[in-house]
């Protein structure tokens, strides 16, 4: 019962360390870091335990015709929960997914140089169904 | 000089409770219905607070508008912009944020430009602005300060005051002050339309990029004044809404159309680069942009006024 207990408390801790590092400043900034020369626009929390449809947190953006745009995907690394970006048009039709299932591979940043103006959807989750959280920054060239 | 600092009217809010009309048994016939229309319509403007904070993130930066703006070629103006010494006709919380949206987006346009010598009292003002509404602590302002004057990496300098802006808007809506945030939203947008307006208004042939720009901007209006309406029964905000209204109908013959082509998706150096195949166009004609330009600044006018 004590064992339980206790793995029942480690289970909701290592949960709040989760949330607490995505929150972190840090994990923000090295986040950011992969920009590169893009300009920071806009970060998106993903914490999995306020996810309000299943796991998937989905965010809107009005991206612009003629502007190159750079998203990052950053998240625990944990193997088999890997954070996942799917990017949709104003038709919610999917253009990307930062998951390529026939290679197997995660991508940490996806470049958009957006052609059509108009609503775009960001759509977030996690691949497996441990809770889990991360950050996502969506930045643009300035040039 | 290599550098710049910008601060965006990012932000949020929060929501808006409605309150409701006496009830005495004793109302007539279209008392009661002129009631029920207002309780209707009351009920049309209030938002669950998950869909609200959504379309606030949606609001593009006024960043973009600004790199734009010099991208097109167009050489830098001060006369533009609101004036650093208006800051005293700013006394209500109100004014206070539209003016802090107004001069956020005039900071993003000069350090584009990088004339830093102007950004530091752009600067000053923002921090007076933010110290007013009791926000200023989410801004490093002496460390972008520094920054600016010594020139250092513009990249860190709208980092550091992007993401500011970010915990303001997060603390805004935790405190129940959304209204407020929304405010230096649409300050910033304001200014940032009326400075493209003003550029394209001066050129004899303003870029192609930067009038369709002008145009895109009608899909955003309607969230903004979707977002204003929540807060109707709010001192000031009844003149406000109806002058997104009137730049609502100076926009209202302009159209985009779409043509939609599949994605090809690449690899460059570990990065997944989508080649996007389909586009839009917006149809906007000299007549409409002048209308437009006239009832933003109109709108923009009286804010700083």
């Amino acid at each position: 019962m004590k064992k339980n207990i206790l793995f029942l408390l480690m289970l909701y801790l290592s949960g709040i360390k989760a949330g607490a590092q995505c929150e972190d400043e840090k994990f923000l900034d090295n986040c950011a870091a992969l920009l590169d020369k893009f300009v920071f626009v806009k970060s998106f929390n993903i914490d999995q335990g306020k996810s309000k449809t299943g796991g998937e947190i989905e965010y809107s953006y009005v991206l612009s015709k003629g502007t190159s745009y750079l998203i990052t995907i950053c998240d625990q690394a944990e193997k088999g929960n890997r954070l996942i970006l799917e990017l949709y048009d104003r038709n919610k039709k999917l253009i990307v997914s930062s998951y390529n299932k026939k290679d197997k591979k995660y991508y940490p940043k996806i470049a958009y140089p957006c052609a059509a103006t108009g609503v775009y959807y960001l759509k977030y989750r996690f691949e497996g169904s441990k809770e889990s959280c991360g950050v996502s920054i969506l930045g643009f060239d300035k040039k | 000089m290599k550098n710049a600092m910008q601060i965006i009217g990012v932000v949020a809010l929060l929501f808006w409770g409605c309150g409701s009309g006496s009830d005495n048994g004793e109302l007539s016939e279209v008392n009661l219905d002129s009631l029920l229309q207002a309780k209707k319509a009351n009920e049309a403007a209030k938002l669950p607070d998950e869909v609200v904070a959504d379309i606030i993130k949606s609001i593009p930066s006024p960043l973009e508008m600004t790199a734009l703006i010099k991208a097109s070629g167009a050489e830098y103006s001060q006369n533009i912009l609101n004036n650093t010494g208006n800051t005293e006709n700013y006394t209500t919380n109100f004014n206070r944020s539209l003016n802090l949206g107004v001069y956020s987006a005039d900071l993003g346009y000069i350090n584009i430009y990088e004339k830093t010598s102007r950004s530091v009292s752009y600067l000053n003002v923002v921090k007076q602005l933010a110290d007013e509404l009791k926000v200023g602590q989410f801004f490093d302002f002496s460390t972008i300060k520094r920054l600016a004057e010594n020139n250092r990496n513009i990249d860190s300098i709208l980092y550091i005051s992007t993401s500011g802006f970010e915990q303001m808007d997060k603390y805004l809506k935790e405190k129940n002050r959304g209204n407020l945030s929304m405010l230096i939203l649409l300050g910033g947008w304001t200014e940032s339309l009326y400075i493209a307006g003003q550029v394209a208004r001066v050129s004899k042939n303003p870029a192609e990029k930067l009038v369709e720009k002008i145009g895109e901007q009608k899909i955003v209006l309607d969230d903004l004044i979707l977002l204003t309406g929540m807060y109707r029964n709010e001192p000031g905000f009844p003149e406000l809404i109806e002058d997104l209204n009137n730049l609502k109908k100076a926009y209202s013959d302009v159209t985009i159309t779409y043509t939609y082509g599949e994605p090809e998706m690449k690899e460059v150096d570990g990065v997944l680069v989508v080649v996007d195949n389909s586009s839009s166009k917006v149809n906007i004609t000299e007549n409409q942009l002048d209308s437009v330009i006239a009832a933003i600044s109109a709108l923009r006018n009286k804010i700083i006024s």
